[in-house]
């Protein structure tokens, strides 16, 4: 479809020089790359799906598999392979694979079954219907010609295998064994068992019934190995049994050229090689009867087999209002797990309560058997001496190809009046242990729901917090445990004591410039305002510094001598004026002022 | 502008009425219901509650009415999904649970993926409490949290230390089970097989071939929908295809 060839030349596209080459090659070159990459992907895209069914022989004996592979190409697929009806599939897998030839890119789902055919003769896998994602294929049909038995299997092969059942004309409801049993003559390893579908039967493999055994056929020893499975056939009419089919490793011993040393065609040093092959059995034919109409008094249980039927009660005085327990018990051999409680009158002066019932029954290899116990809790609501009746279990039985009826023996019950609950007995002390009343489990003797809800907000629409609000409820804490943070940290940096001189030190100058300060105040204003930046220069916090005090200062962060000394001359000039009570007048305030402000500029910087 | 403002309120009016008549509506088919149930005609019952639900109020006391009217009903598939629903909304409600249970007991299917009850234990919070519940939890250590964190801010103490970590270990295992909810719920689906008994096929098809059986009431998880189909797991190893009518999805 996309049979075309990229060239990869190099002399043609220049590749090796490249680097050097003028500017007109390498367009030429980008050219031929994009070229390369539109080819590859209008193969990829022109590349339709496609399906093909193949099979690995279609010639096979009875007993043989026949593996079948539906490959899609191009696509991923689902197959449907629920119309092959003339083999059974037993196993199956699936494997994908790409390749790369000439530049296309091909892409292949391999779905491998393993068929093993029902019948001999000409068996047909019907075309397959293989689902991608945008269309439906199908592929073409397949015929398989299994040839007839040829041969004995046994005393002839290795391992074979037979699928039998007890009785093969059972009654409806009456329990049948079928049994598995594979015959070795060599070892075998690796055994997969997939047993039958048992379609029109309820199937349950006994416990513990496989069993092994040695046998001799035709001459031949044989490890047989024995599976018991109890059917019970649901509905009448000729039902099918498919085979039973075992995957295992067969170990054949290794043909080879007879060695010159004598010593390597003993069977002790030979090589035994393991073959992969799966044993069936044939298809079982069961022809299941339906039960005659039932003409009996009562109702049928619908109960196949021998059966018993016993009643007991566990009170048979008792007053108005007490429980009394009727067990009803069922025994057997049949399909005694279908046992449904037997029909009980009650007379209507009881009030019945039905509890579940309690089984033992084993699954052997001779059918179901044990008993089916179904308590039933009586109340009686008024006194006097009652009877009940013979409860009736009818069933069929197998032999005699009859319905038979069991009776149980009728029950007399006394019911006494109420006990008097008008004068309770009172208790001076807290009554002691020797006359504690005996304390029973309690048990639920009728079965039924609590009643409605009424109230009107189920009306109300119940809304779960959607994602969205349950994370914004997360967030905002966070978020406002950072603005406490932030504003924590402003309000530190305010609190520093350099920031907090320097501000009183700006705030001192602004208090001097103002007109109606008297010449003191002005003077204190711009003492503290020198001495505050001097402080905020040596980071403290303080409210006074002496002369000495403020040369280390100045000194200490670098300031030069001649500026130290203009600084101390300046303070000391200002707290003479002051202390002295000197009379300034406007020019010299102004001088002294923007003196001031210039040296506190400096100690600032 | 009058002219407009008469319209506008006429408008209003019109949008009162509506309201309150489509209220009144809900009510008096939810007192059908209560009154049909109780008078055993359990069919009209589940039709006036089902009626409610699907008009869009979800609420766990109407869907375990729901519940009750399919199982006296005997419509055990819808009884169970109702009272699932139910479950997701008013986990602890005892009526509920004891309904519930009543009603699984006449499943007939065994359960299919059990519960590891080490899990119920480790993670006793998650079954113990609804996610709204969850997510309230997670919220208020959120907040004891951030409280102790902006106390310590302004304190400039390395106080409640401790605490300080139990809650926020607290508060982590409540977030992440209340986003490990929104995930399940979300990308978890389940449902419940409404009819008496029904055929797990290999495909989607009606003729494919029948896997296994489930009956009325058995949970199952979706594993992914195409046309009219689901595949549906009940337990390991145990997927087939069923029609999407066949099965109840809880939500």
């Amino acid at each position: 479809m996309c049979d075309r060839t990229i060239s990869t030349d190099t002399e043609a596209t220049g590749l090796t020089e490249i680097g050097v080459f003028p500017i007109r090659y390498r367009h030429l070159f980008c050219l031929m790359i994009v070229a390369v990459f539109s080819v590859f992907s209008l193969c990829t895209a022109v590349h339709a799906a496609e399906a093909v069914a193949v099979v690995d022989r279609t010639r096979i004996g009875p007993g043989e598999s026949v593996e079948l592979m539906v490959t899609v190409k191009g696509a991923d697929g689902t197959v449907d392979i629920s119309p092959i009806r003339d083999f059974k599939m037993i196993s199956g897998g699936t494997s994908t694979s790409v390749q790369i030839i000439n530049g296309r890119m091909s892409r292949e789902v391999n779905h491998t079954y393993t068929l093993i055919p029902l019948k001999e003769g000409r068996l047909v896998i019907p075309p397959l219907s293989v689902t991608t994602d945008d269309r439906a294929l199908k592929t073409a049909e397949i015929v398989v010609i299994v040839s007839p038995k040829t041969q004995e299997k046994t005393g002839s092969e290795d391992v074979f295998a037979e699928g039998n059942v007890s009785t093969p004309n059972p009654y409806e409801g009456e329990p049948i064994v079928y049994t598995f049993k594979l015959f070795n003559a060599v070892q075998i390893a690796n055994a997969r068992f997939q047993r039958p579908e048992f379609t029109g039967f309820t199937a349950k493999e006994v416990e513990k019934s496989q069993k092994t055994y040695r046998t001799i056929l035709n001459g031949r020893e044989y490890n047989v190995t024995e599976l018991t499975i109890l059917l019970v056939p649901v509905g009448a009419g000729p039902k099918t049994i498919d085979p039973a089919a075992l995957e295992c490793d067969l170990a054949t011993r290794q043909t080879t050229r007879r060695s010159p040393f004598g010593m390597m065609d003993d069977p002790f040093f030979g090589q035994n090689r393991l073959e992969r092959r799966i044993i069936r059995t044939e298809p079982v034919t069961v022809t299941v009867k339906a039960l005659p109409p039932f003409d009996g008094k009562g109702q049928f249980s619908g109960l196949v087999g021998a059966f018993q039927i016993q009643s007991q009660v566990d009170k048979v005085s008792l007053n108005v209002g007490e429980s009394a327990t009727l067990s009803l018990t069922v025994s057997g051999a049949g399909n005694i797990v279908d046992a449904a409680a037997p029909e009980v009158l009650v007379p209507d002066e009881f009030k019945s309560y039905k509890d579940t019932p309690q089984e033992n029954i084993q699954a052997g290899v001779n059918g179901y058997s044990g008993e089916k116990v179904f308590r039933t809790a009586l109340v009686p609501l008024k006194e006097g001496q009652y009877t009940l009746a013979p409860i009736a279990l009818n069933f069929f039985d197998v032999p005699s190809g009859r319905y038979q009826t069991r009776l149980t023996d009728p029950i007399s019950i006394r019911v006494l009046p109420a006990e008097d609950n008008d004068n309770p007995t009172v208790f001076s002390t807290a009554p002691v242990s020797a006359s504690k009343p005996l304390k029973k489990h309690v048990e639920f003797t009728g079965r039924d729901i609590l009643p409605l809800k009424e109230d009107m907000n189920a009306l109300e629409p119940q809304q779960d917090m959607s994602p969205f609000r349950f994370w914004a409820f997360l967030l905002v804490p966070a978020l406002l445990c950072l603005c406490v943070k932030v504003y924590v940290t402003r309000t530190e940096k305010k609190e520093d004591p350099t920031s907090l001189m320097l501000q009183r030190a700006d705030h001192a100058l602004k208090d001097a410039c103002k007109p109606d300060v008297s010449a003191e105040g002005f003077l204190t204003c711009l003492s503290r305002s020198l001495t505050s930046s001097l402080l905020a220069k040596a980071g403290v916090r303080g409210e006074s510094l002496t002369y000495a005090e403020a040369e280390t200062i100045l000194l200490s962060k670098g300031f030069s001598e001649e500026d130290t000394r203009s600084v101390t001359h300046l303070l000391e000039r200002i707290d003479s004026a002051r202390f002295s009570g000197q009379e300034m007048d406007s020019i010299s305030r102004e001088t002294l002022l923007s003196e001031t402000r210039e040296q506190v500029k400096r100690i600032s910087k | 502008m009058k002219g407009f403002r008469y319209i506008l309120l006429f408008v209003l009016m019109i949008l009162c009425s509506v309201q309150t008549t489509g209220a009144g509506e809900t009510a008096r088919a939810f007192l059908d219901g209560v009154r049909d149930y109780k008078e055993d005609r359990f069919a009209e019952a589940a039709a006036a509650f089902l009626q409610i639900a699907d008009s869009g109020i979800n609420n766990g006391k109407l869907y375990y009415d729901l519940g009750n009217a399919y199982f006296k009903k005997g419509d055990i598939g819808n009884a169970m999904l109702w009272y699932e629903r139910a479950l997701k909304l008013l986990p602890h409600d005892p009526d509920l649970k004891f309904n519930y249970e009543t009603a699984q007991s006449l499943t007939k299917d065994e359960k299919g993926d059990k519960d590891f009850p080490l899990v119920r234990i480790m993670f006793f919070w998650k079954y113990l409490l609804s996610q709204t519940q969850i997510q309230w939890t997670a919220i208020l250590f959120n907040l004891i949290f951030w409280f102790l964190t902006a106390l310590r801010v302004t304190r400039r103490k390395n106080s409640f230390q401790t605490l300080r970590h139990v809650i926020l270990t607290l508060c982590l295992i409540f977030t992440l089970t209340a986003v490990y909810n929104d995930y399940e719920a979300d990308f978890i689906q389940e449902a419940v097989i409404l009819p008496a008994k029904v055929s797990i096929r290999s495909g989607l098809t009606d003729d494919a071939t029948e896997l296994f059986v489930l009956h009325a009431g058995a949970k199952v998880r979706i594993e992914k929908e195409k046309d009219d189909y689901i595949r549906i797991t009940f337990s390991e190893g145990k997927i087939g295809w069923i029609k999407k009518s066949e099965a109840g999805v809880i939500y």
